[in-house]
């Protein structure tokens, strides 16, 4: 099967040739605004218009597929080309069951009858790991979770036996344990039925995991392709070697994440010659006026001058120099730092109550069903250092983030904050001195910020009046690596990474003590979030600032923290020094967390999937709320919940271990 | 969602006047010929509104001007017509086209006063709705909701009555153009309310709000400063097709006898006036007030259509 390719109007993918083997899984890595999902789309014939193919070709088979009338072409998806999208839920018809949107799709490529339709759904059901699958093809999309629901749509994907998967993003929207369990599903996939897939995503560990071959993209063209081995350990590309070296792992936190200074043009603007010469630390004058072909053999493939001639060493050459430059920034004096606890966060709880209908609280006694959001939350950070909580999503870790902010009441416990004791002299008021002391990062960069003030208003907000603002405000742009003239534009002409520089000028500007991060990177693009992550460090540094940092990615925890929390259902399982915990996991939860995230240093599926998904928080079960999916659980697990013991630094919540530490 | 053009630094008239050019707004509107039409003729009514002194050929409210000597004069276009009265005259010998440009600013006039009368208290109830929600909300809404079972000419016939009832019949010539103001923006705020509530707490959630709220900036700084700007678009479409409503709303109440005197000529007054001719060979009296009534209703709510359309992102 082979797929030279295309060129569309504005061109968001231009000039991109490649093959993919029957049997063999092609990544297409890149970061968003690469035209990754567009070449997807292109394929299946799913432009839409006034968007079309206007140059090249794209072969199927042996067959041209790209001129196909739109019937054919919708005869052709589904029966020889499957597709999975990011969002299970918007992928599957709600008011349908899972078992009637299989059976139709089975019966419009298969010559099937309705009863051999179903049992080729079951059949489906089952290879894709649904259990129960007798039970669950009457359910309805909302009643499975996210990684049921997309397993669904893999075997959606799958009915017909075909022979390209195209898969754009299919794991980005679950946790990692679920991720983990649906990359190896694909990896099986491929392995058993020999099909060829297209696997596109942002994220080089799962490439690393399941593909055979890779191809990065940057800005609508493909810079590098080759085997996942040589690309991923021998980066050739400026690009991909900057991308490798800005994604932080979990092994280790010495390094220093490399940046690459700028961000993805946007398609109406992508530069002459090679599209990546305005960031390329080694560019020659080459770059900025030809564009480099794809050069190399069956191996590995690179479009870039420099590996015309004498200029391979101008590439490490330059990283070299932009490292030191880096290190020696990064050795400016830290401010005085104490051990002292700076904020202490005990027992805390926030339940909230979901309402019932009237019915059930006639037939129930109890009238109130309660979610326990953070259920017994005990930690503290000392002054100048960060701590990090970590979880997949639901573990509660926004809702400690928000009660600790103020936003929410907590139903229990107390956080108390300890100023240093040169505030102290004057004897403030607690309550005031408290809210101007902190202040909050938010996940999404653009409801953060006001869409209809300008820069200069939303950084000046929280500026005490006393200081001349308009001063300040120039300073913190320039702080957090904005022009002072930044100010006069609204928050809608910038980028992802930029508005959450603004974000954090703004908090800046309250003069801080304390901040607390809610995903302050995870909706931005590997090389920005390694500027943003520097950038806080820096911040760290130069103002002494306490952080909370809040994440799902362990690797980005590690590399920012000095403490860490790992947290399941509202509970802190296991909380102590990020290099103790990272690398000698204790609590059971916290192996399988760490043995769920790829790893891009090595090659193909080296995990054991985290079994199960986090259960439904109105129903929790009994005992250790990780006992359903622990390898460890023993009978007391099911009955008793397992008590926090601190023992050499590291608190740990979990029966087994326990009983073990104590006992050494 | 952008209003106005993108401001720059450098910010020449000439320059302002090319980026409002260019701006989304100002192009859906050039895209649709309709919409510029209407445009157009809104912008004729407000102008002969503003300037109706100056444009009108009689003044209907000087009493020297009238004849009763004239009345009754057909449009210029037929038979026994005075060229001085073009659209002709009325029983008591008024130049209807005078009357018409008058009574287009008053109906206009009250229109408008009643939509921002309505939207400043529906705003403020809708934000206050919104934001602290619980009994208050409740509360307000279902005001609004039991409000919203009556139909809007009711609730307007209803306030009228009972401000007349209080007043007495004294007073009623010299205050009744407030009394229908004060009559149809009450039966209006609920749509602003309603509205101006939904939005709220879609912004009241997000992540700007939740900063300011953890540097425990006040309610009143964080609805006015940062929710009022955002609602903001929706409130200004439901303002263009409430003006439209609010028109008409007027001319009815004028119609039955309960808005505006027959003295003060208003599109509703005339009608009422040219309405016990009508059949009796003075056509002209009550249908061509008629039509402008017509004409200048259809015209605002096309264009509040067209606002409607262009603020929402998703129909760009």
């Amino acid at each position: 099967m082979e797929i030279p390719t295309k060129e569309t109007t504005i061109s968001p993918v231009d000039d991109v040739s490649f093959h993919i083997n029957t049997g063999e899984i092609l990544g297409v890595v890149g970061e968003s605004g690469a035209g990754k999902s567009i070449t997807g789309t292109a394929i299946l014939g799913l432009l839409e218009p006034p968007g079309r193919v206007s140059n090249g070709e794209i072969i199927f088979d042996g067959k041209r597929i790209d001129n196909l009338p739109s019937e054919q072409m919708r005869l052709l998806r589904g029966a020889k080309i499957g597709s999975v999208f990011q969002d299970p839920l918007t992928s599957l018809n709600p008011l349908r069951t899972i078992g009637q949107q299989l059976t139709d799709t089975i019966k419009t490529h298969l010559p099937f009858t309705q009863n051999q339709a179903i049992s080729h759904a079951l059949d489906l059901l089952k290879e894709v790991g649904i259990p129960g699958a007798e039970d669950r093809i009457s359910f309805y999309p909302h009643q499975l979770s996210g990684g049921m629901r997309q397993r669904v749509v893999i075997a959606l994907a799958i009915c017909a036996e075909p022979k390209l998967i195209i898969a754009d993003e299919p794991t980005t929207a679950l946790d990692v344990s679920v991720q983990a369990q649906i990359t190896m599903l694909l990896r099986r996939l491929c392995d058993d039925r020999d099909a060829a897939i297209m696997l596109i995503t942002h994220d080089m560990g799962v490439i690393a995991e399941t593909a055979d071959r890779v191809a990065v993209m940057y800005a609508g063209q493909l810079v590098e392709i080759g085997n996942v081995g040589d690309v991923l350990h021998g980066p050739r590309s400026p690009y991909t070697r900057g991308l490798m070296n800005a994604i932080p792992t979990i092994v280790s936190d010495t390094v220093e994440l490399s940046q690459i200074p700028g961000a993805m043009p946007r398609p109406e603007e992508i530069p002459k010659g090679c599209p990546f010469h305005p960031r390329c630390i080694s560019a020659i004058a080459k770059c900025k006026t030809h564009r480099p072909e794809l050069v190399g053999d069956e191996h590995a493939k690179v479009a870039c001058w420099l590996y015309e001639g004498e200029n391979v060493n101008r590439i490490v050459h330059a990283e070299e120099t932009a490292r030191q430059r880096a290190v020696g920034r990064a050795e400016t004096p830290e401010l005085v730092e104490s051990h002292a606890p700076f904020i202490k966060v005990a027992g805390l709880e926030k339940h909230f109550s979901v309402p019932t209908s009237f019915l059930s609280r006639l037939l129930r006694k109890s009238n109130r069903t309660v979610v326990r959001a953070v259920n017994g939350l005990d930690f503290v950070i000392a002054s100048g250092k960060t701590m990090g909580l970590v979880g997949e999503s639901g573990c509660g870790k926004s809702t400690a983030a928000r009660v600790i902010s103020g936003l929410y009441e907590p139903t229990k416990g107390n956080i108390s904050f300890h100023h240093s004791s040169k505030s102290d002299g004057k004897n403030q008021n607690q309550s005031s001195q408290t809210h101007t002391d902190m202040q909050m990062i938010f996940q999404d960069p653009m409801a953060s910020l006001n869409p209809r003030w300008r820069v200069t208003d939303i950084v000046a907000e929280f500026i005490p009046d006393r200081i001349s603002k308009i001063e300040r405000v120039g300073e913190l742009l320039e702080l957090v690596g904005l022009s002072p003239s930044d100010g006069a534009k609204y928050p809608h002409e910038f980028s992802g990474g930029q508005r959450q520089r603004i974000s954090i000028a703004r908090a800046l500007g309250a003069n801080p003590k304390f901040l607390i991060c809610d995903e302050p990177t995870s909706a931005l693009d590997v090389s920005v979030q390694a500027q943003i992550l520097k950038l806080m460090v820096e911040i760290q540094r130069k103002i002494g600032l306490t952080y909370l940092f809040i994440s799902h990615d362990l690797a980005v925890v590690r590399h920012v923290s000095n403490d860490v929390g790992v947290m399941y259902m509202g509970n802190l399982v296991e909380y102590g020094p990020t290099n103790e915990v990272f690398s000698s996991p204790q609590h059971p939860y916290t192996q399988l967390l760490l043995n769920a995230v790829p790893d891009i240093t090595k090659i193909g599926i080296s995990r054991h999937p985290i079994v199960g998904e986090i259960p439904n928080p109105l129903d929790p079960p009994k005992g250790c709320s990780f006992h359903p999916r622990c390898i460890l659980a023993t009978s007391q697990c099911k009955k008793e919940v397992p008590k926090a013991i601190v023992h050499l630094g590291v608190t740990i919540a979990c029966h087994v271990v326990n009983q073990s530490r104590v006992e050494v | 969602m952008k209003i106005a053009s993108r401001p720059t630094n450098r910010r020449s008239p000439k320059r302002i006047f090319e980026n409002v050019l260019k701006s989304d707004i100002a192009r859906s509107f050039l895209r649709s010929k309709v919409t510029i039409l209407v445009g157009c003729i809104t912008l004729i009514f407000v102008v002969t509104a503003l300037f109706a002194p100056w444009m009108a050929p009689h003044n209907p409210y000087d009493p020297e001007s009238i004849s009763v000597m004239n009345s009754f004069l057909p449009p210029a276009w037929v038979e026994g017509a005075d060229i001085r009265f073009i659209l002709g005259t009325d029983p008591v010998g008024r130049d209807v086209l005078s009357a018409i440009i008058y009574g287009t600013r008053t109906s206009l006039g009250i229109g408008l006063a009643s939509v921002i009368l309505a939207a400043t208290v529906g705003v403020t109830l809708g934000l206050i709705s919104g934001y602290y929600g619980g009994g208050v909300d409740a509360f307000i809404m279902r005001i609004a909701e039991i409000q919203l079972t009556f139909p809007d000419i009711l609730i307007a016939l209803l306030v009228d009555g009972i401000i007349r009832s209080f007043l007495g019949p004294g007073h009623h010539g010299n205050i009744s153009i407030f009394v229908v103001i004060l009559a149809i923006s009450l039966a209006y705020w609920v749509h602003f309310a309603r509205v101006v509530r939904a939005t709220t707490l879609v912004e009241k959630s997000k992540d700007y709000v939740n900063a300011a709220r953890i540097a425990k900036k006040s309610s009143v700084y964080i609805m006015a400063r940062h929710l009022l700007p955002n609602i903001l678009g929706p409130v200004l479409v439901i303002a263009t097709i409430n003006l439209a409503l609010a028109i008409v709303t007027e001319a009815t109440l004028s119609f039955l006898g309960l808005g505006l005197p027959p003295t003060q000529p208003s599109l509703g007054t005339l009608i009422r006036v040219g309405n016990d001719y009508l059949f009796s060979g003075e056509w002209w009296i009550a249908i061509v007030p008629g039509a402008v009534l017509a004409v200048m209703g259809l015209s605002v709510n096309l264009l509040g259509d067209w606002l409607r359309d262009a603020l929402n992102p998703k129909l760009r």
